[in-house]
């Protein structure tokens, strides 16, 4: 599970995000989502540890991640958009090397299936190098998961896969939230949001606008009961209208 | 359409150079410019406005070329000769312009004709051209050996350049066409050769027939370059070099009405090679591509600090052992690090190049005759070890950046700071430690089988038991010296990016110097308290037992000392990339 609680983060003058609360529960799925520029990537890095928030806390699976930093880090796992990767290690050292990172004893036992799941089980020996940009990003999947988080940021997660890998990605996502894992999904995909999440977050200029279960969410903003979470998204986020003045006034 | 592209070519200039000025707004950069400018005015163009300030008279002139500019023009023909030659052997088959990226995903779609890019191309490329001829003519200083004025210098410099530009292309051309018509690069390279050959031949034998220049034991150098030049002008060489030569004369011009009497061919010449670049145009347009996507990987590699422009490995390296699932995990980045480095980096090669030090020492130390070699083998291993060990960490400071990519990566991981810091900083340290190791054995044995113990007397002093002494203090000097770079990538991440397309300009010149500054400084203060405890320690033991016990002991107490502040160091460097926020930075 984590707790995000008042989370703020600010640049000089500038506030990125404000008081951001919101829990993702085990076995739940929360799309974060909100126009360019509404602080997704800035809360996903915060909940992350990646970046240190200015103000408000984060707990994961029950851990302060300000208090007790690598213990909470040990329970999550942070999927970026963009593929970094090692150049000189081979799928399976990639492997290797996160083992150690996170001390997972078993890991060829749990990489078999993993890989096999992701189908890279015949792209062991190879380097990035080698690798499309959807395996790449299959790779830093399979880092991801290997240590069996309890909480999986993943950041525009179908960037760079092909139709099957798209599939397979919304697949194990399921897969994961229904082992118990807690899953936050920040992308701009709202048809994915609208198969794969159970809750969701929307944002607008840094500022929570809703949060809640999907069907909640859309009693809320739909005019119609089988609006799209595109239609919830759009009256969600649109500005009010600007009433006109009476004339005279 | 051409207007368009003129629009773009002017914009982005004015905008750079706007971006530049508006960034010195920042006190960083503007004391960085500051820095950069007093760099240029002392070290660089220092001695040139001297120079222009101070008329140069006959005889000054007549002291630097006391054979006439005539004399050197072979000399120069020559090196343009050997420049042209180079990229007709290792130039590629497919003929590829220099575009960015932007420009062939904007230019190449839309309605241009290929005649009105390649215009724009040169245009684009005499920015550069003038540029250089500028930076050229300030750096050989005009007219301190040749007479003349700057200005004659940046023009001769800018025919030089713009005609070998205009070259370059009309060969690239020329290059895909001939292996269109089947003659592939070793075919070209093989005919290259068959010509040179036959042309060399051909002077050889018409030099040999040439009644001897004087050339006898004894012979004043300014006779040797006058019978070389004589030499390189006999045919066929001396045909061969004549339209170089027409390109040289202009630079070489002592006035203006003595560059405009030589100027005439050299202009023709350039007008030549437009002419051939108009005509020969083929279809660049899906090589340029491939080489933009390549321009800008490589690019894209420096400024996250690769040392050198190396390309994505494409073979599977071996692994230096075998990587425990649990255990330190810094060990897990010293794995990677190594594998990445390749097979040379193992023990067995520190081991095997100990045992050939040994060996080639000893065998030297038994023949007197080689004696020699041995003091050279000290004194150049001495050198090479300090100069590595000073300016080592210095040069890794780019590779440092990046620690600076993969931190959205590694600040992920359920480390601490500290782990990190020694994980990233293992690597380095260790193979500095390796080389620096085997430097020392080839002083020690050298030296103390040489007699150079005048020399080294204070480390021979304690024999064996000093060198283990300094063996063990280089390894934490390295690594307290390798923090620093890490402090400066951490408190001062945006200087610490010198390859990015922001940081150019004579702000990132000033930037490096003021970070070398800091970096002596820093390092002469954290080395203070271990030579002050080592120097209490050599005198508190130099009196009681003697000076060979005295350094032996002096040495691991400066060590502990050092092992201290490097355990300080990177705890603080810790806390530092644990606060470090990533976004701010990015």
């Amino acid at each position: 599970m984590i707790e995000v609680c008042g989370l703020t983060k600010r640049y000089g003058d500038f506030t990125a995000v404000r008081e951001l609360s919101f829990t993702v529960r085990p076995g739940e799925v929360a799309g974060l989502v909100g126009p360019n520029g509404a602080g997704k990537t800035t809360t996903l890095r915060c909940a992350a540890g990646i970046i240190p928030p200015t103000l408000g806390s984060v707990r994961v699976a029950g851990v302060d991640l300000a208090t007790d930093p690598v213990a909470a880090k040990r329970h999550l796992a942070f999927l970026p958009d963009e593929p970094k990767l090692f150049e000189h290690l081979t799928v399976e050292q990639h492997l290797n090397f996160v083992a150690r990172v996170y001390g997972v004893a078993d890991w060829r036992d749990r990489a078999g299936p993993l890989l096999a799941e992701l189908e890279m089980d015949d792209k062991r020996g190879l380097l990035p190098g080698e690798l499309s940009r959807g395996m790449k990003q299959k790779l830093v999947i399979a880092c991801g998961l290997l240590h069996a988080p309890k909480v999986i940021f993943f950041d525009e997660p179908l960037t760079g896969l092909d139709p099957g890998g798209i599939r397979r990605m919304k697949e194990t996502m399921r897969r994961l939230a229904r082992e118990g894992a807690a899953l936050i999904l920040s992308s701009h995909l709202l048809s994915l949001l609208d198969e794969v999440c159970t809750h969701v977050v929307i944002l607008k200029a840094g500022e929570k606008v809703a949060d809640g279960p999907i069907p909640d969410i859309r009693a809320r903003y739909a005019v119609q009961p089988d609006a799209s979470l595109e239609d919830v998204f759009f009256r969600a986020t649109e500005d009010p209208p600007v009433l006109e003045p009476p004339p005279g006034a | 359409m051409f207007r368009a592209l003129l629009f773009l070519t002017f914009t982005s200039t004015v905008n750079r150079l706007r971006a530049r000025m508006r960034r010195l707004r920042q006190p960083k950069y503007l004391v960085a410019a500051l820095f950069g400018a007093a760099y240029f005015y002392f070290f660089v163009f220092g001695g040139m406005f001297r120079a222009m300030g101070a008329r140069r008279t006959a005889t000054s002139f007549e002291e630097f070329m006391p054979h006439g500019t005539e004399t050197y023009v072979p000399f120069g023909a020559g090196i343009l000769l050997v420049l042209v030659l180079i990229g007709w052997i290792f130039g590629r088959e497919r003929a590829a312009l220099q575009f960015t990226e932007a420009e062939t995903a904007f230019l190449f779609p839309a309605p241009i004709s290929r005649r009105t890019l390649l215009h724009y191309k040169l245009l684009r490329s005499q920015l550069a051209v003038l540029f250089g001829a500028l930076v050229l003519s300030l750096i050989f200083r005009r007219g301190a050996a040749f007479g003349g004025n700057l200005l004659i210098h940046a023009v001769g410099w800018w025919l030089i350049l713009s005609t070998l530009n205009l070259h370059a292309t009309a060969s690239s051309f020329a290059r895909e066409r001939l292996f269109a018509a089947g003659l592939n690069r070793p075919r070209r390279i093989a005919l290259i050769v068959v010509v040179l050959g036959a042309l060399a031949g051909a002077w050889w034998l018409v030099s040999s027939r040439q009644p001897e220049a004087g050339l006898v034991a004894g012979q004043e150098p300014a006779d040797l370059t006058s019978w070389l030049s004589a030499q390189l002008q006999l045919p066929p060489l001396g045909w061969v070099l004549l339209p170089f030569g027409w390109l040289v004369r202009p630079y070489l011009a002592a006035d203006w009405p003595g560059f405009f009497r030589v100027v005439g061919p050299a202009a023709l010449l350039l007008a030549g090679h437009y002419f051939w670049v108009m005509r020969s145009a083929v279809a660049f347009e899906e090589a340029s591509i491939e080489q933009a996507a390549k321009t800008a990987q490589i690019l894209d590699r420096m400024r996250r600090g690769g040392l050198t422009v190396t390309r994505t490995p494409k073979k599977k390296k071996p692994q230096p052992f075998p990587l425990a699932p649990r255990g330190w995990v810094p060990v897990a980045f010293l794995w990677k690090s190594l594998i990445g480095l390749g097979p040379w980096y193992r023990l067995r090669t520190w081991l095997v190049l100990a045992a050939a030090i040994v060996a080639v020492t000893t065998w030297l130390g038994h023949a007197p005759g080689y004696a020699v070699y041995l003091k050279v083998i000290g004194v150049l291993s001495m050198s090479f070890g300090l100069y590595l060990l000073v300016l080592g960490p210095l040069f890794l400071r780019r590779h440092m950046i990046v620690i600076l990519d993969q931190l959205e990566l590694t600040k992920s991981y359920p480390l601490p700071g500290w782990q990190i810091i020694v994980g990233e900083l293992l690597t380095p340290a260790v193979v500095m430690t390796f080389v620096e190791w085997l430097f020392l054995l080839a002083v020690v044995l050298a030296g103390g089988s040489l007699g150079l113990k005048g020399q080294l007397h204070f480390l021979l002093a304690g024999g064996f038991g000093a060198a283990a002494g300094i063996a063990l203090l280089v390894p934490p000097l390295i690594a307290l010296m390798m923090c620093l770079p890490v402090a400066t990538l951490l408190y001062f991440p945006s200087w610490s990016r010198p390859g990015s397309a922001q940081h150019g300009g004579i702000e990132a010149i000033g930037q490096s110097m003021i970070l070398m500054i800091g970096y002596v400084l820093a390092l002469l203060l954290g080395l203070l308290p271990a030579a002050v405890a080592g120097g209490l320690a050599w005198f508190i033991t130099n009196a009681l037992v003697g000076p060979a016990a005295a350094i032996t002991v002096a040495l691991p107490v400066a060590s502990g000392l050092l092992v201290f502040e490097v355990a300080a160091a990177v705890w603080g460097l810790g806390g530092a990339l644990e606060r470090f926020d990533l976004s701010r930075e990015t």
